[in-house]
Formats: structure tokens, C-alpha cells, sequence
């Protein structure tokens, strides 16, 4: 199942804005700067998301094989076809892990990496250790699969116990995404305007 | 960032409510020498509250973040718009980071981009959280812990470099502190020593500062004003406690963790050696974390004895914050915008805080 190409194409826009306002892109050497424009452009008309790239497929055997050897288990299929899709992100507190860094060909370390994650957060937190696979945190959850069944869950960052359960990988991601991008609540926003409702989390609270 | 969120300004309470948070810090711990008594967490103590660790049942999962999103979007503007919050924030995170809390976004601003022929063009990024430090999960027995408040954030350090969690101070708290005392914690009131920086960024600053003049160099080279002098001495204070480099996760720590992962590597699939694993995890992670609790602290579900004295003099206090009052949402966003420019003033006063270091 195909992730949704609204919240790619605005992740990837956001990035390439991001980008384009940095301190590090406005140091560049102009002929850096254009080589990089240049490349962000082809990508862009290729129809290829900037700066939010798929991963390769020998770069997601080599993790698959990886993870096999690391952590023991095999690399579900359903994560497989997620970062064939998107290689991972970082937004607004929210982080996809991608092929980790060591593993592509380029190296180059752009986000955390889902080997990297899984054994930090095994060793940390020995009771999730192959009972789930981390595929990703924000500030409130981390993200991750449960492996005896399969199911997408969101895990509550401090107990690590279930909080929601999504009914696919692909609808957690795309929930990633769309908190990455902070959409969610704008319908409800403007719901609210007109019933003049009160959002309790939106006053200082206790939960 | 939802639209929305990115177009208004901080309510006049959210700006009132970020004064208090850093009054608060101000008056937490007045002694600046507090900063650097435990080296390997400059800037930060202990808190002790009386909690249940209870799951938060019920609550529903998009509610909670569409509420904490907007909540966290209000808190990042009122913060950069505060100006002892804006300076500090550009010694944390500098210009592209405040430029994007001012959008209400977290900071997690491109360091480095690579765009080499045959491969996609990929951005490095340092990134941050905004950390609650009662965690959500935690029920307070006080009635004026506030959860969702800025007096309960701190934006923490998020940047992972493959395995190297060095720059990773949130996983650091959360893995070596708070996850021994509520994993397993029993179902009644429980002393729950929360990591509470000093600082509403962590770490504070991006590199040494031997002297105030050279901070205030530093703060005019970015446009902000001096600090006031509580914070100069902190930071020079937290400067000194990272030996004027950035600041790293404890080197012990961090091989550790490393270790631990090396030993997936031996592991078979029998169910009895997996488990043996666990608990071999489990008591290493508890050996660690009492070597940074008081004794009373839950670790694994059992208090450390009143004869243990940690390893490391973490600094623990006891806040018992008076709540600022409820905030009402007013009818339209859209009327807050003219408080953009108001002064902030707080709502109440601080009850002293009862510090025992």
C-alpha cells in the first residue's frame, strides 16, 4: 500500500525550504549552492521527492541482512515497503528511522537509523527487546511494530505501553507524517471556531 | 505546525506562563555552583515529586496530539519572544533554530546537505524534543503539578549519529533515570525523581564561554542583549562543568549502551536465553541508574535502602510549584494577535521552593 504523496510532497517541500533558509546554505560557495539547486531541481522533475529520498533496494537487502544478524529477527515486509518509499525523516520532534547511514552507499549520516535505534533502545529498555521493532519517536510515542502480531502501535514514550493501535504500517506512517508536518486538528480548529468549543489540552493541564 | 498555529501570536497567558517558567528556574536554585556538582549532567538536579505511574488510559491518541501540538507551538513563540527565553535560545539552537520556534516548530535546523551524482541528495539535521519532565505517564499526588505547562518542558538535544547517542541527552534521561523508576513501579504514590535541567534548552550552549565578556560577545554577534547576570553564571558555570566543549552524554554511558548492543549480535532465538538477556539488561540498567538516585528511589520496582548513597551527586530538590490559573481559550485566535508585542507579566508569584542539595 502506497503512502500517502500529499504528505511526501509537503515534507519534501518543507525540507527544501528549510534548506534553502539555513545558515549552512547560505555559506555555501555559490558553485555548491548551484550544484545543489541544480540536483534539487532534476530530482524534483523526475518527480522524486528532495531531500526525502526512497531507499534503494541494495541498501535495504544490506539492512534486511543486517537486522537478521544484529537483532535476530527478520525485517518485516511491511517496513520494507514503507522505506522503499521514504529512507526516513526528522520534523517537528517526529523521526522516521531510515536505512542506517552505514549501510548505503553514500554513507552519509542524514537520521537515525533503524539498526542503530532498535539496538539502543533494546539495550535501554530490556522488555521490548523482540517483542517490538521500533520504526520511529516523537516527542509523546514511539512507533513501532509489534512483532508476534504484526499490528503498527504507538507506544507511550515513558511506560512504553500501548496507547493506539493504527490498522496498517502505512497509516502509522502516514500519521508520522502528518504530525510531522503538524496538520492534524486544522478541521477541528476550525470546527471549534464556529461552536466555540474548548479544547481541554489546549489549557494547562494535568494530562 | 499546524497552519493555524504558525499564523497566530502567543496568548498574553502563554507569554505570562513562560515568564513564571523562567522565574521559576531563577529561583529553583539561586546558587549558580549548583550547575557543575554533577559533571557528567551539568545543569541539572533531581526533582522530587510524589507520583502514581499509571498509564493514561482513555485518553485518545489523536486528541492528546493534536492538544500537545498546539499547546508546544504556542509555548515555542512565546518562548523566543520572551527576551531572556530569545537569548537563550540562540546560545541553544542559534538563528535557523529560533527561526523555526518562532514558527512554532522544534528546532531541527540543516547542518550539512551531500548531493553526489549517483545518489539522492540527503540534509544532516540536529534535531530536538520538547520533554516533559513529570512524564505524562506520571500522576501527580500534588494538585499544583501541571503537566501540559511550560514550567514542565525542556527542549532537549534529539541528534543521533548512527549507535552514537552522545548528543542524545532525552534518550540519556528517559533510559537511565526515568525508565528504571516507573518500569515496574508499583500502583500507589511513589517518591519519582524527574530529571528537571536548569535550563529551558538543553545543553545551554553550543560551545565554551570562559568569561561573561566573551557570552556577551557571543550575544551581540546574534543580535540579542546581555542576559541578566543569574544566567550569565550559570552558562559560565555550565561552560566550566563541560570543560568548555560541547556537552556529551557520559562516555561510560554511552559504551554501555554499546556494549549491550554487541551482545544481540551472540544471541540465539531460544525464548530462555532472550529472557536471561532481559533481566541481565534490566540489572545492569538498574546497577546504573542507582549509581545516580537517592536512596528511597524505586529502580525496577524496588526502593533503594536507606543506607545507599548514589555514586554521583546529582543535586535533588523538592519543587512544589503554586499552579498558575487555568487558561481559557479565547473565542477567535485570530483577537491574540494584537498581544504579540505585550510585556510579559506573571500570573503568580513562585511559592519558595524547598531546595535540598
Amino acid at each position: 500500500m502506497a503512502l500517502k504523496p500529499r504528505y511526501l510532497q509537503e515534507l519534501s517541500d518543507l525540507f527544501v525550504h528549510d534548506l534553502k533558509r539555513s545558515h549552512y546554505y547560505r555559506k555555501l560557495p555559490e558553485s555548491q549552492r548551484h550544484d545543489l539547486d541544480d540536483r534539487i531541481a532534476d530530482e524534483a522533475s523526475q518527480g522524486l521527492y528532495p531531500l526525502l529520498p526512497c531507499g534503494d533496494e541494495e541498501a535495504l537487502r544490506r539492512l534486511s541482512e543486517a537486522v537478521r544478524k544484529e537483532l535476530n529477527i527478520p525485517l518485516p515486509p511491511s517496513v520494507v515497503d514503507i522505506l522503499r518509499q521514504v529512507d526516513g525523516f526528522v520534523a517537528n520532534s517526529v523521526s522516521l528511522y531510515g536505512v542506517d547511514a552505514e549501510l548505503r552507499d553514500d554513507r552519509f549520516d542524514s537520521g537515525p537509523g533503524l539498526l542503530a535505534e532498535n539496538l539502543v533502545k533494546w539495550s535501554s529498555f530490556a522488555e521490548t527487546i523482540q517483542k517490538y521493532l521500533f520504526v520511529g519517536d516523537s516527542d509523546l510515542w514511539f512507533f513501532a511494530l509489534e512483532l508476534d502480531s504484526g499490528r503498527a502501535v504507538a507506544l507511550q514514550r515513558s511506560t512504553l505501553k500501548p496507547a493506539h493501535y493504527f490498522t496498517t504500517v502505512e497509516e502509522m506512517v502516514d500519521d508520522m507524517m502528518q504530525q510531522a508536518l503538524g496538520e492534524f486538528g486544522d478541521e477541528m480548529d476550525d470546527l471549534e471556531d464556529e461552536t466555540d468549543n474548548e479544547s481541554s489540552g489546549f489549557n494547562f493541564s494535568r494530562s | 505546525m499546524s497552519r493555524r498555529a504558525q499564523a497566530s501570536a502567543p496568548r498574553p497567558e502563554m507569554v505570562n506562563a513562560v515568564t513564571e517558567m523562567l522565574r521559576n528556574l531563577e529561583q529553583i536554585c539561586p546558587d549558580p555552583s549548583i550547575i557543575g556538582r554533577c559533571p557528567e549532567l551539568p545543569g541539572v538536579v533531581l526533582d522530587k515529586v510524589w507520583a502514581t505511574c499509571l498509564d493514561r488510559d482513555g485518553t485518545e491518541y489523536a486528541k492528546v496530539n493534536r492538544d500537545f501540538e498546539t499547546m508546544r507551538a504556542e509555548y515555542f513563540k512565546a518562548l523566543v519572544a520572551h527576551p531572556v527565553g530569545r537569548s537563550l535560545a540562540l546560545l541553544a539552537v542559534g538563528l535557523d533554530g529560533v527561526a523555526m520556534l518562532e514558527l512554532g516548530r522544534p528546532p531541527a535546523y540543516v547542518t550539512e546537505a551531500r548531493a553526489a551524482s549517483d545518489t539522492p541528495t540527503r540534509a544532516r539535521r540536529d534535531s530536538y524534543n520538547c520533554h516533559h519532565i513529570v512524564p505524562k505517564s506520571a500522576r501527580p499526588e500534588s494538585s499544583s503539578t501541571l503537566i501540559n505547562h511550560p514550567t514542565n518542558f525542556v527542549v532537549a538535544k534529539t541528534t543521533r549519529r548512527g549507535r552514537d547517542q552522545s548528543e542524545n541527552p532525552h534518550h540519556f534521561w528517559h533510559s537511565l533515570l526515568l525508565h528504571p523508576q516507573t518500569h515496574n513501579a508499583p500502583a500507589e504514590p511513589i517518591p519519582l525523581y524527574v530529571v528537571r535541567p536548569l535550563f529551558p534548552f538543553y545543553p545551554p550552549i553550543t560551545q565554551g564561554f570562559h568569561t561573561a565578556e566573551e557570552l556577551r560577545k557571543k550575544l551581540a554577534s546574534l543580535g540579542a542583549p546581555p542576559l541578566p547576570e543569574i544566567w550569565e553564571q550559570r552558562l559560565l558555570e555550565f561552560s566550566k562543568a563541560s570543560k568548555h566543549r560541547p556537552y556529551v552524554v557520559p562516555k561510560e554511558f554511552h559504551e554501555i549502551t554499546q556494549m549491550f548492543g554487541d551482545l544481540f549480535k551472540t544471541q540465539n532465538k531460544d525464548p530462555a536465553v532472550n529472557q536471561q538477556l532481559r533481566s541481565g539488561l534490566a540489572a545492569k540498567g538498574a546497577q546504573l541508574a542507582a549509581e545516580y538516585l537517592p536512596a528511597g528511589a524505586y529502580v525496577n520496582g524496588q526502593p533503594l535502602l536507606a543506607g545507599h548513597t548514589p555514586k554521583r551527586s546529582l543535586p535533588v530538590i523538592e519543587s512544589n510549584r503554586q499552579p498558575g490559573p487555568d487558561v481559557q481559550k479565547p473565542a477567535s485566535p485570530r483577537k491574540s494577535r494584537s498581544t504579540k508585542h505585550h510585556l510579559p507579566k506573571p500570573i503568580v508569584q513562585p511559592q519558595p521552593i524547598q531546595q535540598k542539595v
